[in-house]
């Protein structure tokens, strides 16, 4: 028995780093398991997709042929692929694991010192389990994709163990967050590691809507080279930028992850869940995500306002889901160790690191803004400690102010940047019709300089059959959707847009098929027709319908010689596709002249 | 809790119900010897006028402070022996004691003059000041001295919020005593001038509620607030802010208001309206490294190791053993020291052994400081021995109410390095 004189206070919380490092854990894991089960989801549609091509192989062999010759390039590659992404998955986190854990077992026997109390098996266990790093690599393995190479995961995972945090001092003791820093040098050195497997791109044609990749880069690069996170504009002819990239991805699809990207950055709504989860539990401090996500709200808020988007809240969803600024806000930077100790510390750096996002997004090169901007808000965290001092309750009214004032700057700043990017155009970013109609919308409506359209909400449709003369049209299979109203840059009515759709079969070079045809057929003021839509395949995809065809389409409705355009495209031959295309301009200026006017 | 201000409080595991209920152990008939510091807390040294082989009784007036006007009265009858030396926690070394040996007769000197509600205000004060009491909460400021200038206090705080865990001496006192408590606050009432006194006591502490309240009636001016479970409320500073939502920069006078321990007023009350000056004190002996918790009844002066003793020593192995409740106290290597008069607790805890992590840097110190003040920072500073960055951190405003050692996730012992780092604060600014 002996009496002790250790330190005051004798009672201590129960709470201990290594509780909250291991809730941190579990919270990345539970996002582990959720990208591997999308991974295996993915290879199930990639598989779907194979079948598809094997049976067609089998069935319309001769067709199939033409279908490779035409775009399906190394089919049979393609046919005996077998997509493996949901093994990926776990293997690409195992190897960061392990890299990680091996990096930390030589930085133990390099410092080991002999004589000590412990031995030295005794000391690589306890820096196994307290040097954190299997935190460091679960997070960095889960900002990278499922289809990267391993050797990628194995120089970040090195580079963030051994450079950013051991060399610094092992953990507490690093200024940059290890798995941003290693996510920052991997995506700068081996870009096109991130881009989409030419094999998935190929198949996506054939797969359920999960992997609607039209396009090697995933979603948040192509929303960042294309647009620079910005909306579409329709006046510069690039009109089918929005489109191309959304392509298929409902706002559902993208909260829910239902998309090509970082392995754990994109299922924004179960990583919303598990934040509230961690902060309710005071494993993280709510300050930071919710300060951080609300100045990257408020920004993109406002320069939605500033370029006139149509639904500034879609625009600011979008930044919110993408690029997987939730996964940083939640697991990045709310990493106590880079960040700054007081709370005001910890809003501030919050405020600035929105701020830095939004600014990276609209005019950085990289699509990468979040991590940047957690990297450039560690370098501000010792300078904000130190400036810091006397009572977190003194000079309240300054502190709100300096917030304030920085929130404010970055609305500012991001909004001027936004309108100088964009050239100073309008925007036209629409939500809320339905995917196939924007399809065509923008892809179809070859309109003059500065004109838009603008949809006119619950239109009735006016046309009384009967009083159409001269047109016959398949009345059954024949629907209308809405119908928009052409402004030109006055905004001035100059004309109507009407959405037809229609379905059935159609036979190209013995090659049958069921078609879902939908037709934009745009009529100015005078009468002339514009535009005509795409044909949309259950089970290929053709892309837009070129231009011969609105003049063939036209012809066929003005009843002209149409002998030059037979050859356009395949299926423009077909006759049942052409009649449909008369009757569907012919009731849509039938429409037109009954109310459009 | 503001959006960048410290929750300032927090909920700790109480374990009052070890001890509250508890039969209280009286050793206050049988004692050998007891024992009075030759120096006050503050290290001024005490005068003693009686000297060796001289007899006194209880109630005898044997010292002065030097400090304060604070007459030292014996808490036993027999004779005095000569010095002798042993530890003292307040001071934290060893000194010199006066020493006692008591004939158990308990025979009492002469009374001190009784006051009553009829007296004047300046013969209340002049009691007080007699009584000898100091505040018995912890710190032992003198209570008279709260009440040499009461110009403008318009509330008076009795405090018996007893927020240390393991402490249950309030409680037990004022649930025993509620008559003597308010005739206490009566007499302090007039003392101070003040229109209005609040006991304070925390929620759920229905036998004192019921026992003050069935009182209370037949009293003006007085009335209960309930204050949540949180640590440190019982601080002057949070209680103010709690109670009246008023702040001050150094003593509670500025905020209109004086603090005073509930004990306080009911030993004022008993040696006012009876003149026997304070002879015992109920110190609660709990923790899980004694053998038996209770609340103990002793003489003032008492050997901590009679105690232990009595209540069947400390338990095998390694222990800390507190004098005082375990968040603000330092724990001593012996029990070889008295129980002085502003002493309130013997915590005895299991030793456990702590290792200190790497800071985490999570704020969770700066999150709950009572003080505003950023811990964490602090002990960086401390590392550095940056005393600018110290005072501009506003090191001096550290209560140590441990706090921040107690939050602290990596087990760094927090407090106890801003305890050294304002050591050599003192040293730097004297």
């Amino acid at each position: 028995m002996a009496l002790r004189t250790n330190a005051a206070p004798y009672l201590r919380s129960k709470n201990s780093t290594l509780k909250i490092m291991l809730t941190l854990t579990i919270a990345l894991c539970i996002v582990w398991i959720l990208a591997i089960a999308y991974s295996f989801k993915m290879d199930a549609a990639l598989k779907e997709s194979i079948k598809i091509l094997n049976d067609e192989a089998l069935q319309y062999n001769e067709t199939f042929k033409v279908a490779i010759s035409n775009g399906l390039k190394e089919a049979k590659e393609l046919i005996t692929f077998k997509p493996m992404y949901g093994l990926r998955t776990i293997l690409v986190v195992l190897v960061s694991l392990v890299t990680t854990a091996i990096c930390d077992i030589l930085n133990t026997i390099l410092r080991y010192k002999k004589g000590g109390n412990t031995t030295l098996f005794a000391t690589i266990k306890h820096d196994l389990v307290y040097n954190y790093s299997y935190v460091t690599a679960l997070i960095f393995a889960l900002t990278l994709p499922a289809y990267i190479s391993y050797y990628v995961v194995i120089i970040g995972s090195i580079f963030a163990t051994v450079v950013v945090k051991n060399l610094f001092g092992g953990f507490g003791k690093n200024i940059f967050n290890p798995a941003a820093m290693a996510r920052i040098l991997v995506g700068i050195c081996f870009t096109s590691q991130f881009d989409v497997p030419s094999m998935i791109v190929t198949l996506s044609a054939n797969a359920s809507s999960i992997i609607d990749a039209t396009t090697g880069a995933t979603l948040t690069t192509a929303f960042n080279n294309t647009m620079h996170w910005l909306g579409t504009s329709y006046s510069n002819g690039t009109s089918t930028v929005f489109n191309s990239i959304f392509n298929g991805y409902s706002m559902l699809d993208i909260l829910f992850g239902n998309y090509l990207g970082s392995m754990g950055e994109t299922f924004t709504i179960a990583i919303l869940v598990i934040g509230i989860v961690l902060s309710v539990l005071k494993v993280i401090n709510w300050r930071t995500p919710v300060f951080y996500v609300s100045t990257v709200a408020i920004t993109a808020f406002v320069i939605a306002l500033i370029l006139g988007l149509d639904n500034p809240f879609s625009f600011v969803l979008y930044h919110l889901s993408l690029g997987g600024l939730m996964f940083g806000a939640v697991f990045m930077l709310t990493d106590p160790v880079t960040g700054p100790t007081s709370s005001f510390g910890k809003i501030l750096v919050a405020i600035f690191a929105g701020f830095m996002t939004m600014l990276i997004r609209i005019k950085g090169s990289y699509p990468e803004g979040v991590v940047y901007s957690i990297a450039l808000a560690n370098i501000l965290s010792c300078a904000i400690d130190y400036v810091v001092v006397g009572k977190s309750n003194d000079k309240l009214v300054l502190k709100y102010a300096s917030l304030a004032v920085l929130l404010i700057l970055s609305c500012i700043t991001n909004s001027a940047v936004a309108y100088k990017v964009n050239g100073g155009k309008t925007i036209y970013y629409v939500n809320g019709i339905d995917k196939v109609q924007y399809d065509i919308l923008s892809s179809s409506l070859t309109l003059k300089e500065n004109d838009t359209y603008k949809p006119i909400e619950n239109y009735e449709v006016k046309t009384d059959k009967n009083h159409i003369s001269g047109y016959e049209y398949a009345k059954d299979k024949l629907s209308f959707a809405p119908a928009y109203e052409i402004v030109d840059k006055n905004k001035e009515k100059v004309g109507m847009a009407y959405l037809v759709s229609s379905s059935g079969s159609i036979d190209i070079s013995g090659y049958k098929s069921e078609v879902t045809f939908t037709l934009i057929v745009a009529i100015s003021n005078d009468g002339t027709i514009y535009g005509v839509g795409n044909l949309t395949d259950l089970t290929y995809k053709y892309g837009s319908v070129n231009s011969k065809v609105v003049d063939y389409a036209q012809n066929a409705y003005l009843g002209k010689d149409n002998s030059n355009y037979l050859t356009v495209d395949a299926f423009t031959s077909a006759s049942y596709s052409s009649s449909i295309i008369k009757q569907a301009i012919g009731y849509a200026f039938a429409e037109f002249e009954q109310g459009g006017k | 809790m503001g959006l960048f201000t410290s929750k300032k409080h927090k909920h700790l595991p109480g374990f009052k119900d070890l001890t509250k209920d508890a039969e209280i152990v009286n050793l206050a008939n049988s004692v050998n010897k007891v024992y009075f510091p030759t120096l006050s807390p503050n290290g001024k040294p005490i005068n003693y006028i009686v000297k060796e082989n001289d007899y006194v009784k209880v109630g005898t007036l044997i010292g002065n402070r030097t400090d304060f006007e604070v007459p030292i009265y014996s808490s036993v009858s027999g004779t005095v022996l000569a010095n002798e030396t042993m530890y003292n926690p307040q001071i934290g070394r060893n000194i010199p004691y006066l020493t006692i040996l008591s004939d158990n007769l308990f025979e009492r000197d002469a009374l001190l003059p009784i006051v009553s509600l009829q007296s004047s205000k300046e013969e209340i004060f002049n009691a007080i000041k007699k009584a000898g009491l100091i505040g018995m909460g912890g710190a032992g400021f003198p209570t008279y001295v709260k009440y040499q200038n009461t110009k403008g206090v318009d509330t008076l705080l009795i405090n018996g919020v007893e927020c240390e865990p393991f402490l249950t001496t309030d409680y037990v006192t004022m649930s025993t005593y509620p008559t003597l408590l308010l005739k206490g606050i009566e007499l302090l009432l007039k003392a101070s001038e003040a229109k209005e006194a609040i006991i304070v006591i925390k929620v759920h502490k229905e036998k004192v509620k019921e026992a003050i309240e069935k009182e209370l009636p037949n009293y003006k001016n007085i009335r209960i607030v309930e204050v949540e479970d949180l640590y440190p409320m019982g601080w002057e500073r949070a209680l103010i802010k709690r109670v009246l939502n008023r702040e001050y920069d150094r003593l509670p006078i500025e905020a209109s208001c004086i603090v005073n321990n509930a004990q306080t007023v009911i030993a004022l009350a008993k040696t006012l309206l009876t003149g026997k000056t304070l002879a015992t004190k109920l110190i609660t002996v709990s923790g899980d490294g004694i053998n038996k918790n209770a609340n103990v009844l002793c003489r003032i002066g008492t050997l901590t190791t009679d105690i232990v003793n009595a209540l069947g020593g400390l338990v095998e192995g390694d222990v800390n053993l507190i004098p005082g409740g375990p968040m603000c106290s330092k724990a001593v290597n012996t029990t070889n020291f008295p129980i002085l008069m502003q002493m309130d607790a013997l915590t005895i805890l299991k030793f456990k052994q702590r290792v200190a992590s790497p800071c985490l840097r999570c704020g969770a110190c700066t999150m709950h400081c009572p003080a505003s003040l950023q811990p964490v920072e602090l002990k960086i500073a401390y590392e550095r021995k940056d005393i600018d960055r110290m005072e501009k951190l506003k090191i001096m405003s550290c209560v140590e109410c441990g706090m921040c050692s107690y939050v602290c996730p990596s087990s760094i012992e927090v407090t106890d390095t801003i305890k050294k780092a304002k050591m050599i604060y003192k040293l730097k600014h004297k």
